[in-house]
């Protein structure tokens, strides 16, 4: 079968939309041959960036759009989000230090940009015309 | 969000009624277990049952209700999947929270 090589998934930038693009982003997962659990890390991760988008880049206002571009090409399926809200000031590898015996050392942010760095194959940020680019890469498995 | 509770003689048992617990979601989730803990619940077991996804912002909510907790007492979590666990064990916190396989195990060891 013939597949498109590229879809458009678009939300305005409304926390509760983000449940949507989860959805799709699994169901193509699960498609291409990844297993439940890597589907659902795959799943978080463009959650967590569609969420920093809504959260961060438009600050929770409501007049802004989201893009996911997904593209599948032989190696890799691979994950383009999109807004024009408020650039990243950096982008640097997230890490998660704490104690786990010490419950005021546990972390209650940062979460997001390290899971997506540590489910990920790539991670690529840029800035093109206005438009922050957050890009998600993930190897297809050999079958 | 739908979460039911019910109460036994050293434990308050929560259970989430949706599949999802993310950005949307999860502070819905934290103002209910601030009041739960507030009333005087200070040992309370998170039935994630129903639960097949969990965002940073859904751990962030269980951590701070940890947090707010405090030496006053423990969260524990049980029935948790394997993608939501995986998201334990890459983040680390499966080393923080008392985890069991399911509610009744976990009533069994916390009621001894």
């Amino acid at each position: 079968m013939i597949i498109p090589k590229t879809i458009k998934l678009t939300i305005d930038s409304y926390l509760e939309n983000v449940f949507w693009i989860g959805l799709a982003v699994r169901s193509f997962c699960s498609y291409f041959y990844f297993n439940e659990v890597e589907s659902c890390q795959i799943e978080l991760s463009v959650v967590e960036a569609v969420t920093n988008s809504i959260k961060h880049a438009y600050q929770m206002q409501p007049m802004g759009k989201v893009d996911v571009i997904v593209s599948i090409d032989d190696r890799s399926i691979i994950f383009d989000i999109c807004d024009k809200g408020k650039t990243m000031m950096t982008f640097e590898k997230a890490t998660l230090e704490f104690d786990p015996q010490d419950i005021e050392s546990l972390p209650e942010g940062g979460m997001g940009l390290y899971i997506i760095q540590n489910t990920m194959d790539e991670v690529i940020y840029k800035q093109i015309n206005g438009m922050n680019i957050l890009t998600l890469i993930k190897y297809l498995k050999k079958i | 969000m739908i979460i039911e509770s019910n109460k036994t003689d050293k434990l308050l048992i929560v259970t989430p009624m949706e599949k999802r617990i993310d950005a949307y979601s999860a502070k819905d989730f934290k103002g209910k277990m601030v009041d739960w803990i507030n009333e005087g619940n200070f040992h309370i077991l998170i039935d994630l049952v129903n639960v097949d996804f969990i965002d940073s912002s859904g751990l962030n909510a269980i951590v701070s209700s940890l947090k707010t907790i405090g030496k006053n007492g423990d969260l524990y979590l049980c029935s948790i999947n394997e993608t939501i666990m995986s998201m334990f064990r890459l983040t680390r916190l499966n080393r923080v929270f008392k985890m069991f396989d399911s509610k009744d195990k976990a009533v069994e060891a916390l009621s001894s």
